[in-house]
């Protein structure tokens, strides 16, 4: 069959040195822009979706690298890419609703609808202690906190309705009162006034990711995502927790897009990934204890691909998010050989459709929650 | 080129509350992306020393409604600056932000990081939000709003934060060593935790991003209050001022001066800027004209009764202008009561009416005149030592930023008060500002 109503989504994590730091070699290139560029060429060379920019709020205990603020980094780094969707992790833990959902819809604003949001927590040791005249809130907080940050966005994303400027200036009106909103947001851990100070985002809604990464303070929730990254061990394990997701989204009625996290190890061999896989499995062991961070795929990219295209069979997910083993190498490999194979396959577009992040993931883009809602207009003066 | 002191000016984008020149059909539009960017570029083009933009917290409103005729709505300025650090190579870029509603961590990461990707071209204009023109029933609470407080910081506790929140930041920026990669590679013995354990902050670092291009971000601020003064002297590179009386500018400017040298710095650190509209044209008549068309387009009588309003609390709608000023209630609950009782004061002392009133909250005409007077206007206060150049706030873009990029900053340059390229790398190289040693250079040179 053709599954090209529906091609799989495809993301990539753009992670310090890679996600089997083995190679911490020059890691000032980290903060240079050409590294940054180069894997955003990758990226859109493979027609990747969206790229994740991680971030954190801490250096890494053992000083192996220094970074620079996903924010600045996708912002930068709009005008010089065209397609790909740029998401940043921001923290929801020590930041407020009002500067990050106005950053996010800037971000958007920029990059012409591109921007998501990877939402995550501040919780580790070492970023508490950056914050150490603040509470540290228990997991179950940070989930809370979450979930409400994400509300209070959205309704400040949705205070200004689209076409809230005007510019009339037969009437002198640059913008319709009536359609800017006081959220009047009173919650368990937030009490927002609102209208935001900035213009609804070109998606409307920033798209939103939550990822299974290791935080038990984010929560994997349909009313929260529109995109839930999964860290399933096994097909059998991501179509079990996708079609539990699923129902529970279209029971909240909301639209849900599913990837599985998998990190390909590719080599022009079976035999060559396998000693490539090896080697990474050593230089990572000696840093670190614990299995790999997500689902390995080692093959050649013909054999991964294949096996991507049973999980695309089985109906597990809706795409996948490649965590590269080593950057920027390994996005290569991912984007001028395995996407290559996809596409022969029939499972990738061989072109970008659509032009905002929304449009790429086949998500609608959401009307203003106060559309034609009553405001406070001040009409006194109005002629 | 002689050592003869040349002048620095940045160009502020207004927009919000201030203006209305949105009226005119060839303004652009702030809801547009590319704007900014012709903003930015327009600048650069005039070899300006940065753009700068402003910061609200709030939608301006009036009695809890929103109001039509005025711009509002801007985007987020650390979103912003580094998609137009794409698009140039030179101009500096300011972003004025809060420190009274962010987390000092979270500033130094983004100022710093912001300096990275615009190879240095960062500068932070250290405000603590209060709402200056706004009266009582917009004021500082309504900012407390947008973030789960219920009130807004006094104004002395305000600034006490502010320079503990600036004094922690830089030593943030200055936890890594501006040596720690060699040939690339990180020395994480040259990273440093800070430590920092004050009255508001507790903060152990180091930062995540590496020490920037400036070393500091270049720091603005526009101290007016004792306090704004004191704050100015002790942490920033850039003053901007209010000032239109050439005496009044100078004085201040001697007052900064003494302050530096009390806080063990050389009066030579800072470059001071008042805040000026200019409006140029080939002909005096025709900068004068065009002043004018602003002043009708920014001041018709449903606008004057609209600021009126706002800034006293009280009602206006019903008010004729043209009639003596009516007999205001100072203590109606919403009322700014000093304000109104200074405008009652002098509108039965003068017989004014409420037209006459409303000029005070205007703000000040623009310098509007030929590139020779606006060039001699600038060299007259630099020579007179009032100040180092100005932050141009235009009225109009594109119209006021292109004229003075075209008519006025050649005048500038035949006089060799103005650059003719830029000279610098990083804005502080611009400016003729040191890049700041480290504290851990410092202790290294100190303990060799």
């Amino acid at each position: 069959m053709s599954s090209l109503d529906r091609p799989l989504i495809l993301s990539a994590a753009i992670t310090g040195f890679g996600y089997y730091t083995g190679d911490t070699h020059r890691a000032q290139r980290l903060i240079e822009l050409d590294h940054y560029r180069a894997l955003l060429r990758d990226a859109e060379a493979g027609l990747l979706n969206f790229v994740l920019f991680d971030d954190a709020r801490s250096l890494a205990p053992d000083r192996s690298f220094g970074r620079i603020d996903a924010l600045s980094l996708a912002s930068r780094l709009a005008p010089e890419s065209k397609h790909v969707g740029l998401a940043i992790s921001v923290p929801t833990t020590y930041s407020e609703p009002f500067h990050v959902s106005r950053e996010l819809a800037t971000l958007d604003f920029v990059s012409h609808g591109r921007a998501a949001w990877h939402v995550t927590t501040t919780y580790s040791s070492d970023e508490q202690a950056n914050y150490g005249h603040a509470p540290a809130p228990s997991e179950q907080d940070r989930r809370s906190i979450t979930s409400e940050f994400v509300e209070v966005s959205r309704k400040l994303w949705d205070s200004w309705e689209d076409d809230a400027v005007i510019t009339d200036a037969e009437r002198g009106l640059y913008l319709d009162p009536h359609k800017l909103h006081h959220i009047n947001h009173v919650g368990r851990h937030f009490k927002v006034r609102g209208p935001q100070i900035t213009y609804r985002p070109p998606q409307g809604h920033v798209v939103v990711i939550a990822s299974d990464h290791g935080d038990p303070g984010v929560p994997l929730d349909v009313q929260v995502a529109d995109v839930l990254i999964l860290r399933s061990r096994s097909l059998a394990e991501a179509k079990q927790a996708a079609a539990s997701y699923r129902s529970a989204a279209s029971a909240a009625g909301r639209e849900i897009r599913i990837l599985q996290s998998v990190i390909p190890i590719l080599g022009a061999s079976e035999e060559a990934a396998q000693r490539h896989a090896q080697e990474l499995e050593r230089s990572y062991s000696a840093r670190y204890s614990g299995p790999a961070p997500a689902l390995p795929l080692i093959g050649s990219p013909a054999q991964v691909a294949g096996e991507l295209a049973a999980w695309q069979r089985a109906q597990a997910v809706d795409g996948f998010h490649f965590l590269p083993a080593i950057l920027p190498d390994d996005l290569g490999q991912i984007a001028h050989e395995l996407v290559p194979e996809l596409q022969r396959l029939g499972l990738v577009l061989t072109a970008y459709r659509g032009t905002t992040l929304r449009d790429q993931l086949g998500l609608s883009r959401p009307i203003s929650q106060y559309q034609g809602a009553p405001s406070e207009a001040f009409t006194a003066y109005q002629r | 080129m002689s050592s003869k002191k040349q002048l620095h000016i940045g160009i502020f984008l207004q927009g919000v509350g201030h203006s209305i020149a949105w009226r005119d059909p060839e303004h652009a539009k702030f809801t547009e992306f590319e704007t900014y960017v012709r903003f930015a570029q327009t600048a650069e083009r005039g070899l300006i020393d940065f753009i700068f933009f402003g910061e609200g917290l709030v939608v301006r409103e009036h009695r809890e409604k929103f109001f039509g005729p005025i711009v509002n709505g801007r985007p987020d300025t650390l979103a912003l600056l580094p998609a137009l650090a794409a698009y140039t190579k030179h101009v500096g870029l300011a972003a004025t932000i809060s420190s009274t509603y962010n987390e000092p961590y979270e500033l130094a990461r983004k100022f710093a990081s912001i300096d990275h990707v615009s190879n240095g071209r960062a500068a932070w204009n250290v405000v603590t939000s209060f709402s200056n023109s706004v009266a009582k029933d917009s004021g500082g609470d309504q900012i407390a709003f947008n973030f789960s407080k219920e009130k807004h910081l006094e104004h002395a506790t305000r600034y006490d934060r502010a320079r503990e929140v600036v004094a922690l930041i830089k030593e943030l920026w200055d936890s890594w060593e501006d040596d720690a990669f060699i040939d690339g590679e990180i020395q994480p013995e040259r990273i440093h935790p800070i430590n920092h354990e004050g009255k508001w902050f507790k903060v152990r670092g180091p930062l995540d991003v590496p020490r920037s291009p400036q070393g500091h971000p270049v720091i603005i601020q526009a101290g007016q209050s004792p306090d704004g003064r004191d704050l100015a002297a002790r942490i920033a590179d850039v003053v901007f001022s209010p000032h239109r009386n050439i005496d009044e500018a100078k004085a201040y400017y001697d007052d900064l001066r003494q302050r530096l040298i009390g806080h063990g710095r050389s009066p030579d650190e800072l470059r001071v800027l008042p805040g000026l509209a200019v409006i140029a044209a080939p002909t005096e008549v025709e900068a004068k004209e065009r002043a004018e068309y602003y002043n009708q387009l920014l001041y018709n009588d449903e606008i004057v009764r609209y600021l009126l309003g706002e800034q006293s609390g009280l009602d206006f709608s019903e008010v004729d202008l043209d009639a003596p000023l009516p007999e205001l209630d100072p203590n109606h609950p919403n009322a700014n009561k000093p304000l109104v009782e200074s405008w009652l004061t002098q509108a039965r002392a003068h017989k004014l009416t409420t037209r006459q009133i409303a000029e005070q909250i205007r703000p000040r005409q623009p310098l509007a005149g030929t590139p020779v007077q606006i060039a001699d206007h600038f060299q007259h206060w630099l020579e007179a030592g009032a100040s180092d150049g100005f932050l141009l706030t235009p009225i109009h873009f594109p119209h006021d930023v292109e004229a003075f990029v075209d008519l006025v900053v050649p005048e500038l340059q035949n006089r060799g008060l103005f650059r003719t390229e830029y000279s610098g790398s990083t804005l502080r190289e611009n400016l003729g500002l040191a890049r700041p040693v480290s504290a851990w250079q410092r202790s290294t040179v100190n303990g060799d």
